[in-house]
């Protein structure tokens, strides 16, 4: 009875000799991953094109990106020490930094793009026209909510009381607008080309056009930025070339976000079957991506900050410098 | 006779909530000694916080509003529920099909609906009802089936030979034997709908109530704004239940007892 037991005990010793070089090394690998965080939209695209064209490889950061559904789950995680490096809205870093967490801006990945679009039979021509009216958008106190109340609205001499704000996700947005169940909806991409496939449609007002400002930056805890300084520069310069291979290859960036954003590789239309990598490469052109934060980024993070403060959404005014961490911006082309 | 389970008797269960009410507090304080004040804050400051905000209009009508939705919801699911269960316990296979309908509705989360209700039937109050009533219509149906499947046959029997119809059989035989069934399913019932309601203005075009508080404090990482909204429905849940449902409960149980 004993020798078998002896045999197998002799057996598991072995394997777990074997084992135990791997293992260590394979624990090591796995805390040395930076931990990415990004939610999945359009605006966050350049990390996608960054993991599946293979940026993050080249310039040797080894990273675990994990996609998160919205902006404040992503954050939460970010100050709960669960990721190193959160690409996010600008308006949930500072609502975060206002509370005290550590965490700073380092970069930046998108300029904001936000479309109000009604369908063109709707009537609505002009924003004015928008009182009264329902208008589909994300969720209250998104960055989406925010401009939208503190930046397109007063720019048609309205308050949010005077229409009737609807908070949804994007994709129920438009099929509510498409539906008739809400006059005009807030989109950004690519639902905003999904649903001019879909209907002939007016556009209202696009923030990024008129009010151009900073919606996805990068952001990072403290702790990491002090003790991973070097793996940080690499990540930044992995953007920095994702943004510009979207730039400048656009077609091929295209094809990288098609799968991503259009699953079943078309959309289908009242003209036909649209291609995925068409709707995906139309929206890469409407979108500004870019990962310098500018002086101009600067003073709209102010005007934002302010806005927030007026719509009661941050108590006190937090100094935007104490949360910019850009030093080695300079020292990239 | 019953010894009354309201506010005045049952001391044990109220005790009994104080205890666990009090073990979830200080479990929640004890993990929250690790973690910042920002992203998991101590009871005290939002207790504090709520006994400021607990007397303003705003957040009188954020519980208002909940509790309109609660109450159309529910009592539209136990009123639909009850007339469907009773209706069919004549009729077997009425049964069948009911369970097999019910079961396949409560294996999909109601809040899973919300995005094709509200383009079906548009935003506002109509898609949140129909999620309140749809998780809540379950439990309550399933509770009067199976009491009606539990009836005495005895009884049964003696009342179609006195030649009660189908009508007279549901209203004189099932309905006073399924009561302590019905009581029990508009319990589980309430459990349904109220955790929907929270889920569906968290997610279904809502924009007040205190599911829609709880995201929107969320969005703005005011932390003390979420536990401030968890604290205020886990205690508007068990008064619900203690000061309403166990007194309309104890009432319909002395009334059936009477008869």
């Amino acid at each position: 009875m004993r020798k078998p037991m002896a045999a197998l005990t002799r057996a598991a010793l072995i394997l777990l000799a074997l084992a135990l070089p791997v293992v260590p090394g394979y624990v090591a690998a796995a805390e040395q991953a930076v931990r990415v965080g990004y939610v999945h939209v359009f605006d966050d695209a350049p990390v996608l094109v960054a993991r599946d064209g293979g940026f993050y490889e080249r310039y040797g950061v080894n990273v675990d990106v994990q996609a998160f559904t919205s902006g404040p789950t992503l954050a939460k995680a970010l100050v709960a020490d669960r990721l190193d490096i959160g690409v996010m809205g600008f308006t949930n870093a500072l609502t975060w930094a206002a509370q005290g967490a550590d965490l700073y801006i380092v970069g930046k990945v998108q300029n904001g793009y936000h479309a109000l679009v009604t369908r063109a039979d709707s009537g609505i021509k002009d924003l004015a026209d928008l009182r009264g009216k329902r208008i589909a958008s994300q969720g209250a106190g998104s960055t989406a909510d925010i401009v939208l109340k503190g930046v397109v609205l007063p720019a048609g001499g309205l308050k949010a009381n005077d229409v009737q704000l609807l908070y949804t996700d994007p994709a129920t947005a438009l099929q509510s607008l498409l539906a008739g169940r809400v006059d005009a909806a807030f989109l950004f991409e690519p639902f905003d080309r999904v649903f001019r496939y879909q209907t002939p449609a007016r556009e209202i007002y696009e923030v990024g056009k008129k009010w151009p400002f900073p919606c996805m930056v990068i952001v990072v805890s403290g702790r990491f930025m002090r003790e991973n300084p070097a793996a940080l520069s690499r990540f930044l310069q992995a953007n920095q070339a994702s943004i510009e291979f979207m730039k400048n290859r656009a077609n091929e960036a295209a094809e990288l976000l098609a799968p991503l954003f259009v699953p079943e590789g078309y959309i289908e239309t009242p003209k036909g079957r649209v291609p995925a990598v068409q709707i995906t490469g139309e929206a890469l052109a409407t979108q500004v991506f870019d990962w310098k934060i500018t002086s101009s980024d600067i003073s709209r993070m102010q005007e934002l900050m302010e806005i927030m403060l007026a719509q009661g959404l941050l108590k006190e005014r937090v100094d935007i410098g104490k949360i910019l961490a850009v030093p080695e911006q300079a020292s990239r082309k | 006779m019953t010894k009354p389970t309201g506010f005045t008797g049952g001391r044990e269960r109220w005790l009994a909530t104080a205890a666990a009410a009090l073990t979830i507090a200080l479990t929640w304080e004890a993990v929250a000694q690790f973690y910042p004040d920002y992203l998991m804050p101590s009871l005290g400051p939002v207790l504090i916080r709520l006994g400021r905000q607990a007397a303003s209009a705003s957040f009188l009508a954020t519980v208002g509003v909940s509790l309109w939705r609660l109450a159309v919801g529910y009592l539209l699911a136990c009123g639909i529920g009850l007339t469907m269960g009773l209706l069919a316990a004549p009729v077997r296979g009425l049964r069948l099909y009911l369970r097999a309908l019910v079961g396949i509705i409560q294996s999909v989360p109601p809040v899973a609906w919300i995005p094709l209700l509200v383009i079906i039937l548009g935003f506002g109050e109509v898609p949140l009802l129909v999620v309140i009533s749809v998780a809540s219509f379950s439990p309550m149906v399933l509770s009067v089936i199976n009491a009606t499947e539990m009836v005495d046959q005895n009884r049964l029997w003696v009342a179609r030979q006195l030649g009660a119809s189908k009508i007279q059989q549901v209203t004189k035989v099932y309905a006073p034997e399924v009561f302590p069934a019905l009581i029990n399913g508009a319990q589980i019932a309430f459990g349904n709908a109220w955790r929907s309601l929270i889920a569906a203005e968290m997610i279904g075009g809502a924009n007040n109530g205190l599911g829609w508080s709880i995201t929107l404090a969320g969005e703005i990482a005011d932390m003390p704004g979420v536990v401030l909204g968890i604290v205020v429905i886990g205690t508007l849940a068990t008064l619900i239940e203690r000061l309403l449902l166990d007194r309309v409960k104890g009432r319909l149980l002395r009334w059936r007892e009477s008869q």
